[in-house]
Protein backbone atom coordinates (compact mmCIF):
# COMPACT_ATOMS: atom_id res chain seq x y z
CA UNK A 1 0.00 0.00 0.00
CA UNK A 2 2.91 2.62 0.54
CA UNK A 3 4.19 1.53 -2.39
CA UNK A 4 1.07 2.55 -4.02
CA UNK A 5 0.66 5.68 -2.42
CA UNK A 6 4.23 6.44 -3.37
CA UNK A 7 3.95 6.18 -6.85
CA UNK A 8 0.50 7.76 -7.21
CA UNK A 9 2.39 10.63 -5.24
CA UNK A 10 5.28 10.85 -7.90
CA UNK A 11 2.55 10.41 -10.81
CA UNK A 12 0.46 13.85 -9.36
CA UNK A 13 3.72 15.68 -8.74
CA UNK A 14 4.69 14.84 -12.49
CA UNK A 15 1.27 15.54 -14.17
CA UNK A 16 1.25 18.76 -11.96
CA UNK A 17 4.91 19.92 -13.01
CA UNK A 18 4.27 19.28 -16.64
CA UNK A 19 1.17 21.53 -16.82
CA UNK A 20 3.06 24.41 -15.00
CA UNK A 21 5.46 23.69 -18.11
CA UNK A 22 2.81 24.18 -20.41
CA UNK A 23 1.48 26.95 -19.10
CA UNK A 24 4.87 28.83 -18.78
CA UNK A 25 4.65 32.05 -20.23
CA UNK A 26 8.54 32.68 -21.51
CA UNK A 27 10.48 35.43 -20.32
CA UNK A 28 11.77 37.87 -22.86
CA UNK A 29 15.02 36.87 -23.62
CA UNK A 30 17.47 40.15 -23.05
CA UNK A 31 20.83 40.40 -20.97
CA UNK A 32 20.03 44.30 -20.47
CA UNK A 33 16.93 43.86 -18.74
CA UNK A 34 18.04 41.33 -16.64
CA UNK A 35 21.21 43.44 -15.26
CA UNK A 36 18.62 46.58 -15.11
CA UNK A 37 16.40 44.45 -12.58
CA UNK A 38 18.98 42.80 -11.06
CA UNK A 39 20.56 46.06 -10.15
CA UNK A 40 17.52 47.15 -8.84
CA UNK A 41 16.96 44.47 -6.91
CA UNK A 42 19.99 44.49 -5.31
CA UNK A 43 19.33 48.31 -4.51
CA UNK A 44 16.47 47.40 -3.02
CA UNK A 45 17.76 45.15 -0.66
CA UNK A 46 20.66 46.70 0.29
CA UNK A 47 19.57 50.14 0.61
CA UNK A 48 15.62 49.82 1.44
CA UNK A 49 14.92 46.40 3.16
CA UNK A 50 17.64 44.67 5.18
CA UNK A 51 18.97 47.62 6.97
CA UNK A 52 19.04 46.48 10.33
CA UNK A 53 16.94 49.73 11.43
CA UNK A 54 14.02 49.65 8.98
CA UNK A 55 13.43 45.55 10.17
CA UNK A 56 13.39 46.72 13.90
CA UNK A 57 11.22 49.50 13.21
CA UNK A 58 8.50 47.33 11.54
CA UNK A 59 8.93 44.61 14.30
CA UNK A 60 9.34 46.63 17.49
CA UNK A 61 7.82 45.30 20.25
CA UNK A 62 8.09 48.79 22.09
CA UNK A 63 5.32 50.54 19.63
CA UNK A 64 3.02 48.12 20.85
CA UNK A 65 3.67 48.48 24.45
CA UNK A 66 3.42 51.92 23.95
CA UNK A 67 0.11 51.86 22.52
CA UNK A 68 -1.20 49.78 24.81
CA UNK A 69 -0.01 51.76 27.60
CA UNK A 70 -0.73 55.39 26.45
CA UNK A 71 -3.96 54.89 23.58
CA UNK A 72 -5.26 51.45 24.42
CA UNK A 73 -8.29 52.27 21.99
CA UNK A 74 -6.44 52.55 18.80
CA UNK A 75 -4.44 49.58 19.78
CA UNK A 76 -6.51 46.95 16.89
CA UNK A 77 -6.23 49.90 14.33
CA UNK A 78 -2.47 50.04 15.35
CA UNK A 79 -1.96 46.43 14.91
CA UNK A 80 -3.55 45.98 11.54
CA UNK A 81 -1.56 49.56 9.99
CA UNK A 82 1.62 47.71 11.52
CA UNK A 83 0.43 43.81 10.04
CA UNK A 84 -0.09 45.43 6.48
CA UNK A 85 3.58 46.92 7.16
CA UNK A 86 5.01 43.93 7.57
CA UNK A 87 3.23 42.54 5.12
CA UNK A 88 4.53 44.73 2.36
CA UNK A 89 7.75 44.48 3.24
CA UNK A 90 8.21 40.44 3.31
CA UNK A 91 6.33 40.82 -0.20
CA UNK A 92 8.97 43.15 -1.39
CA UNK A 93 11.62 40.86 0.14
CA UNK A 94 9.89 37.90 -1.68
CA UNK A 95 9.82 40.05 -5.05
CA UNK A 96 13.32 41.12 -4.61
CA UNK A 97 15.33 37.47 -4.32
CA UNK A 98 13.14 36.11 -7.13
CA UNK A 99 14.04 39.27 -9.35
CA UNK A 100 18.05 38.03 -7.63
CA UNK A 101 17.59 34.42 -8.38
CA UNK A 102 16.29 34.82 -11.96
CA UNK A 103 19.20 37.12 -13.24
CA UNK A 104 21.55 34.39 -11.31
CA UNK A 105 19.82 31.94 -13.25
CA UNK A 106 19.93 33.91 -16.39
CA UNK A 107 23.44 34.38 -16.24
CA UNK A 108 24.57 31.36 -14.70
CA UNK A 109 22.81 28.93 -17.73
CA UNK A 110 25.66 30.07 -19.97
CA UNK A 111 28.44 29.43 -18.52
CA UNK A 112 29.88 25.73 -19.07
CA UNK A 113 32.54 25.99 -15.83
CA UNK A 114 29.36 26.15 -13.59
CA UNK A 115 30.01 24.18 -10.07
CA UNK A 116 26.91 21.59 -9.65
CA UNK A 117 27.31 21.56 -6.21
CA UNK A 118 27.26 25.23 -5.34
CA UNK A 119 24.66 25.19 -8.30
CA UNK A 120 22.36 22.99 -5.78
CA UNK A 121 23.16 24.44 -2.80
CA UNK A 122 22.22 28.20 -4.15
CA UNK A 123 19.06 26.74 -5.59
CA UNK A 124 18.05 25.46 -2.37
CA UNK A 125 18.74 28.25 -0.10
CA UNK A 126 16.76 30.06 -2.76
CA UNK A 127 13.68 27.79 -2.65
CA UNK A 128 14.36 27.94 1.50
CA UNK A 129 14.08 31.73 0.95
CA UNK A 130 11.33 31.93 -0.67
CA UNK A 131 9.65 29.23 1.38
CA UNK A 132 10.46 30.79 4.58
CA UNK A 133 9.19 34.00 3.54
CA UNK A 134 6.03 33.31 2.56
CA UNK A 135 5.50 30.92 5.82
CA UNK A 136 6.27 34.10 7.43
CA UNK A 137 3.78 35.65 5.74
CA UNK A 138 0.97 33.16 6.77
CA UNK A 139 2.69 33.21 10.08
CA UNK A 140 2.01 37.40 10.12
CA UNK A 141 -1.22 37.61 8.76
CA UNK A 142 -2.67 35.13 10.67
CA UNK A 143 -0.98 35.62 14.22
CA UNK A 144 -0.05 39.50 13.79
CA UNK A 145 3.26 41.63 13.38
CA UNK A 146 4.94 40.32 16.53
CA UNK A 147 3.80 36.52 16.59
CA UNK A 148 7.14 35.30 15.00
CA UNK A 149 10.33 37.39 15.96
CA UNK A 150 12.89 34.55 15.28
CA UNK A 151 11.43 33.68 12.01
CA UNK A 152 12.14 37.37 11.03
CA UNK A 153 15.95 36.83 12.13
CA UNK A 154 15.94 33.23 10.12
CA UNK A 155 14.56 34.98 6.84
CA UNK A 156 17.41 37.48 7.35
CA UNK A 157 20.42 34.68 8.05
CA UNK A 158 19.11 32.48 5.06
CA UNK A 159 19.52 35.71 3.00
CA UNK A 160 22.91 36.10 3.78
CA UNK A 161 23.39 31.98 3.11
CA UNK A 162 21.95 32.70 -0.09
CA UNK A 163 24.14 35.28 -0.84
CA UNK A 164 27.38 33.61 0.42
CA UNK A 165 26.81 31.06 -1.54
CA UNK A 166 26.13 32.78 -4.71
CA UNK A 167 29.30 34.66 -4.13
CA UNK A 168 31.24 31.55 -4.05
CA UNK A 169 29.16 30.30 -7.53
CA UNK A 170 30.60 33.37 -9.32
CA UNK A 171 33.78 33.62 -8.13
CA UNK A 172 35.03 32.32 -11.78
CA UNK A 173 34.18 35.71 -13.12
CA UNK A 174 36.25 37.60 -11.37
CA UNK A 175 38.44 39.27 -13.63
CA UNK A 176 42.19 38.24 -13.91
CA UNK A 177 44.65 40.96 -11.67
CA UNK A 178 46.02 43.83 -13.51
CA UNK A 179 49.15 43.69 -12.17
CA UNK A 180 50.45 40.07 -14.03
CA UNK A 181 49.51 41.54 -17.29
CA UNK A 182 51.13 45.18 -16.43
CA UNK A 183 54.47 43.29 -15.47
CA UNK A 184 54.08 40.89 -18.52
CA UNK A 185 53.37 43.56 -20.96
CA UNK A 186 56.78 45.72 -19.65
CA UNK A 187 59.20 42.33 -20.33
CA UNK A 188 57.70 42.43 -23.93
CA UNK B 1 -12.09 -8.16 -30.21
CA UNK B 2 -13.06 -5.37 -32.31
CA UNK B 3 -13.23 -3.22 -29.67
CA UNK B 4 -10.18 -4.45 -28.17
CA UNK B 5 -8.44 -3.70 -32.11
CA UNK B 6 -9.82 -0.11 -31.74
CA UNK B 7 -7.73 1.83 -29.51
CA UNK B 8 -4.26 0.47 -30.71
CA UNK B 9 -5.76 0.91 -34.31
CA UNK B 10 -5.80 4.53 -33.39
CA UNK B 11 -2.69 4.68 -31.97
CA UNK B 12 -0.86 3.50 -35.10
CA UNK B 13 -3.17 6.00 -37.33
CA UNK B 14 -1.51 8.48 -35.01
CA UNK B 15 1.92 7.49 -35.48
CA UNK B 16 1.26 7.51 -39.10
CA UNK B 17 -0.03 11.02 -39.21
CA UNK B 18 3.25 12.20 -36.74
CA UNK B 19 5.61 10.30 -39.21
CA UNK B 20 3.82 10.99 -42.62
CA UNK B 21 3.74 15.11 -41.50
CA UNK B 22 7.16 14.69 -39.80
CA UNK B 23 8.68 13.93 -43.53
CA UNK B 24 6.43 16.92 -45.08
CA UNK B 25 7.34 19.16 -42.58
CA UNK B 26 10.96 18.20 -42.75
CA UNK B 27 11.24 17.53 -38.86
CA UNK B 28 13.00 13.99 -39.21
CA UNK B 29 16.34 15.13 -39.57
CA UNK B 30 15.55 17.31 -36.73
CA UNK B 31 14.32 15.51 -33.95
CA UNK B 32 15.77 12.13 -34.96
CA UNK B 33 15.51 9.94 -32.08
CA UNK B 34 11.75 10.91 -31.26
CA UNK B 35 10.92 9.82 -35.09
CA UNK B 36 13.09 6.19 -33.83
CA UNK B 37 10.49 6.32 -30.88
CA UNK B 38 7.33 6.65 -33.26
CA UNK B 39 8.74 4.59 -36.04
CA UNK B 40 9.53 1.52 -33.26
CA UNK B 41 5.93 2.31 -31.43
CA UNK B 42 4.33 2.09 -34.75
CA UNK B 43 6.14 -1.45 -35.57
CA UNK B 44 5.42 -2.45 -32.13
CA UNK B 45 2.07 -2.20 -32.25
CA UNK B 46 1.10 -3.39 -35.49
CA UNK B 47 3.24 -6.71 -34.30
CA UNK B 48 1.57 -6.92 -31.10
CA UNK B 49 -2.02 -6.57 -33.03
CA UNK B 50 -0.66 -9.22 -35.44
CA UNK B 51 0.54 -11.48 -32.42
CA UNK B 52 -3.05 -11.35 -30.89
CA UNK B 53 -4.96 -12.14 -33.46
CA UNK B 54 -3.01 -15.26 -34.89
CA UNK B 55 -1.67 -16.82 -31.53
CA UNK B 56 -3.16 -15.02 -28.37
CA UNK B 57 -1.48 -16.96 -26.15
CA UNK B 58 2.07 -15.37 -27.07
CA UNK B 59 0.61 -12.38 -26.74
CA UNK B 60 1.55 -11.67 -23.41
CA UNK B 61 5.03 -12.59 -23.82
CA UNK B 62 5.00 -10.78 -27.12
CA UNK B 63 3.37 -7.12 -25.23
CA UNK B 64 5.98 -7.01 -22.17
CA UNK B 65 8.97 -7.40 -25.23
CA UNK B 66 7.82 -4.70 -27.29
CA UNK B 67 6.44 -2.44 -24.29
CA UNK B 68 9.85 -2.75 -22.70
CA UNK B 69 11.64 -2.04 -26.12
CA UNK B 70 9.75 1.33 -26.55
CA UNK B 71 10.24 1.83 -23.14
CA UNK B 72 14.27 2.07 -23.91
CA UNK B 73 13.54 4.10 -27.35
CA UNK B 74 11.70 6.29 -25.10
CA UNK B 75 14.95 7.40 -23.29
CA UNK B 76 16.01 8.93 -26.70
CA UNK B 77 13.20 11.57 -26.62
CA UNK B 78 14.68 12.64 -23.08
CA UNK B 79 17.91 13.15 -25.01
CA UNK B 80 16.22 15.37 -27.55
CA UNK B 81 15.10 17.55 -25.18
CA UNK B 82 18.30 17.87 -23.18
CA UNK B 83 19.82 18.21 -26.99
CA UNK B 84 17.64 21.10 -28.09
CA UNK B 85 16.29 22.62 -25.14
CA UNK B 86 19.52 22.85 -22.79
CA UNK B 87 22.14 22.45 -25.49
CA UNK B 88 22.17 26.40 -26.51
CA UNK B 89 23.08 26.39 -22.12
CA UNK B 90 26.36 24.77 -21.15
CA UNK B 91 25.87 25.91 -17.63
CA UNK B 92 22.51 24.55 -17.45
CA UNK B 93 23.06 21.69 -19.84
CA UNK B 94 25.83 20.68 -17.17
CA UNK B 95 24.17 21.03 -14.17
CA UNK B 96 21.12 18.67 -15.75
CA UNK B 97 23.45 16.35 -17.05
CA UNK B 98 25.17 16.37 -13.34
CA UNK B 99 21.85 16.14 -11.20
CA UNK B 100 20.65 13.92 -13.90
CA UNK B 101 23.21 11.12 -13.72
CA UNK B 102 23.02 11.68 -9.44
CA UNK B 103 19.10 11.17 -9.58
CA UNK B 104 19.43 8.24 -12.46
CA UNK B 105 21.80 6.47 -9.80
CA UNK B 106 19.68 6.96 -6.64
CA UNK B 107 16.73 5.48 -8.77
CA UNK B 108 18.51 2.72 -9.99
CA UNK B 109 19.34 1.73 -6.76
CA UNK B 110 15.52 2.14 -5.34
CA UNK B 111 14.36 0.20 -8.50
CA UNK B 112 16.46 -2.49 -9.44
CA UNK B 113 19.08 -2.57 -6.27
CA UNK B 114 16.27 -2.98 -3.42
CA UNK B 115 14.60 -5.52 -4.90
CA UNK B 116 17.35 -8.21 -4.91
CA UNK B 117 17.16 -7.78 -1.26
CA UNK B 118 13.57 -7.40 -0.80
CA UNK B 119 12.01 -10.02 -4.01
CA UNK B 120 8.91 -10.41 -4.90
CA UNK B 121 8.03 -13.55 -6.12
CA UNK B 122 4.08 -13.00 -6.94
CA UNK B 123 4.49 -13.49 -10.80
CA UNK B 124 3.84 -10.03 -11.01
CA UNK B 125 7.91 -9.15 -11.52
CA UNK B 126 7.07 -7.66 -15.07
CA UNK B 127 4.63 -5.26 -14.15
CA UNK B 128 6.89 -4.53 -10.94
CA UNK B 129 10.06 -3.90 -13.64
CA UNK B 130 8.37 -1.67 -16.02
CA UNK B 131 6.72 0.53 -13.56
CA UNK B 132 10.34 0.15 -11.83
CA UNK B 133 11.91 1.99 -15.08
CA UNK B 134 8.61 4.05 -15.63
CA UNK B 135 9.80 5.80 -12.07
CA UNK B 136 13.23 6.34 -13.40
CA UNK B 137 12.32 8.01 -16.37
CA UNK B 138 9.93 9.85 -14.41
CA UNK B 139 12.82 10.93 -12.32
CA UNK B 140 14.69 12.16 -15.39
CA UNK B 141 11.97 13.90 -16.67
CA UNK B 142 11.22 15.91 -13.14
CA UNK B 143 14.98 16.62 -13.30
CA UNK B 144 14.45 18.41 -16.73
CA UNK B 145 11.55 20.62 -16.12
CA UNK B 146 13.46 21.72 -12.71
CA UNK B 147 16.59 22.66 -14.57
CA UNK B 148 14.22 24.35 -17.05
CA UNK B 149 12.19 26.23 -14.56
CA UNK B 150 14.89 27.28 -12.48
CA UNK B 151 16.92 28.82 -14.93
CA UNK B 152 14.14 30.53 -17.01
CA UNK B 153 15.09 28.50 -20.15
CA UNK B 154 12.66 29.29 -23.29
CA UNK B 155 10.99 26.66 -25.22
CA UNK B 156 9.49 26.55 -28.95
CA UNK B 157 6.41 24.94 -29.15
CA UNK B 158 7.38 21.85 -30.60
CA UNK B 159 9.74 21.02 -27.58
CA UNK B 160 7.20 21.75 -24.91
CA UNK B 161 4.45 19.52 -26.91
CA UNK B 162 7.20 16.70 -26.60
CA UNK B 163 7.96 17.28 -23.21
CA UNK B 164 4.87 17.42 -21.58
CA UNK B 165 2.85 14.71 -24.12
CA UNK B 166 6.08 12.18 -22.88
CA UNK B 167 5.63 13.25 -19.23
CA UNK B 168 1.87 12.66 -19.56
CA UNK B 169 2.72 9.52 -21.01
CA UNK B 170 5.22 8.32 -18.48
CA UNK B 171 3.40 9.66 -15.41
CA UNK B 172 0.08 7.93 -16.46
CA UNK B 173 2.00 5.05 -17.52
CA UNK B 174 3.72 4.56 -14.03
CA UNK B 175 0.59 4.93 -11.80
CA UNK B 176 -1.87 2.46 -13.76
CA UNK B 177 0.93 0.18 -13.43
CA UNK B 178 1.59 0.55 -9.39
CA UNK B 179 -2.32 0.28 -9.16
CA UNK B 180 -2.08 -3.54 -11.36
CA UNK B 181 1.16 -4.42 -9.18
CA UNK B 182 -1.05 -3.57 -6.05
CA UNK B 183 -4.08 -5.11 -7.09
CA UNK B 184 -3.13 -7.96 -9.15
CA UNK B 185 -5.30 -9.72 -11.13
CA UNK B 186 -8.59 -8.55 -9.15
CA UNK B 187 -7.63 -5.08 -11.21
CA UNK B 188 -10.63 -3.95 -13.20
CA UNK B 189 -10.37 -4.16 -16.99
CA UNK B 190 -10.26 -0.11 -16.80
CA UNK B 191 -6.53 0.35 -15.46
CA UNK B 192 -4.83 -2.46 -18.26
CA UNK B 193 -6.79 0.31 -20.95
CA UNK B 194 -5.27 3.48 -19.32
CA UNK B 195 -2.07 3.21 -20.56
CA UNK B 196 -2.72 2.78 -24.43
CA UNK B 197 -5.14 5.38 -23.98
CA UNK B 198 -2.67 7.41 -22.51
CA UNK B 199 -0.48 6.54 -25.04
CA UNK B 200 -3.13 7.98 -27.69
CA UNK B 201 -3.34 11.28 -25.78
CA UNK B 202 0.45 11.88 -26.20
CA UNK B 203 0.55 10.82 -29.77
CA UNK B 204 -2.38 13.59 -30.59
CA UNK B 205 -0.63 16.18 -28.27
CA UNK B 206 2.82 15.83 -30.56
CA UNK B 207 1.01 15.61 -33.11
CA UNK B 208 -0.61 19.07 -32.74
CA UNK B 209 2.50 20.08 -31.19
CA UNK B 210 4.92 18.92 -34.27
CA UNK B 211 2.76 19.82 -37.03
CA UNK B 212 5.23 22.49 -38.45
CA UNK B 213 8.66 23.54 -37.34
CA UNK B 214 8.86 26.13 -34.18
CA UNK B 215 12.30 26.42 -32.89
CA UNK B 216 13.21 27.28 -29.58
CA UNK B 217 14.21 31.19 -29.09
CA UNK B 218 17.73 31.43 -29.47
CA UNK B 219 20.05 32.76 -26.46
CA UNK B 220 21.29 36.32 -27.03
CA UNK B 221 24.81 36.65 -26.73
CA UNK B 222 25.51 39.67 -28.04
CA UNK B 223 25.17 41.81 -24.28
CA UNK B 224 28.95 42.26 -23.04
CA UNK B 225 27.77 40.49 -20.01
CA UNK B 226 30.69 39.71 -18.25
CA UNK B 227 31.69 43.19 -17.50
CA UNK B 228 28.85 44.54 -15.93
CA UNK B 229 28.64 41.08 -14.29
CA UNK B 230 31.61 42.00 -12.40
CA UNK B 231 29.99 45.57 -11.47
CA UNK B 232 27.37 43.22 -10.12
CA UNK B 233 29.21 41.13 -8.46
CA UNK B 234 31.07 43.67 -6.65
CA UNK B 235 27.58 45.12 -5.64
CA UNK B 236 26.52 41.54 -4.34
CA UNK B 237 29.82 41.58 -2.03
CA UNK B 238 28.93 44.67 -0.67
CA UNK B 239 25.38 43.49 0.07
CA UNK B 240 26.91 40.37 1.59
CA UNK B 241 28.85 42.48 4.20
CA UNK B 242 26.00 44.42 5.53
CA UNK B 243 24.07 41.52 5.57
CA UNK B 244 26.73 39.66 7.87
CA UNK B 245 26.57 42.97 10.18
CA UNK B 246 23.21 42.99 10.07
CA UNK B 247 22.98 39.27 11.38
CA UNK B 248 25.89 39.95 13.93
CA UNK B 249 23.80 43.05 15.35
CA UNK B 250 20.57 40.95 15.33
CA UNK B 251 22.56 38.13 17.08
CA UNK B 252 23.85 40.38 19.69
CA UNK B 253 20.62 42.18 20.25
Amino acid sequence: MISLIFFVFVGVLMFASVFLLARRKPRPEGGSTALVEARQALKALQGGLLPVELVQRVFAREDLEYVRSEAPRVRELFMNERKNIALLWLAQVCTQIRSLQRFHGGAARHYARLNPRLELQLAMSFMGLLSACKALQVVVYVGGPYAAPRMVGAVATATAQACRISEESLAFLKAAPMGALGSQSASL
Amino acid sequence: MLASLLVPAVGCALEAGLLLRGTRARLLSKHPFFYVYICGSLIGTIVAVAVMIKSPQLFERSYWAIQLLTLILGYGILLEILNNVLGPYPGAEKFARSSGLAAFILAFCFAFIAPLFFPNHSGRAVVEFERNLRFVQSVFIFGLVAVIAYYGIPMGRNMKGMMVGYGLYVATSMVSLAVRFYAGTSVIQMWTAIQPLALNGSLLIWLIALWSYCPNPSPDHTIHLEQDYEALVSRTKGLMGAIRAYIGKAERA
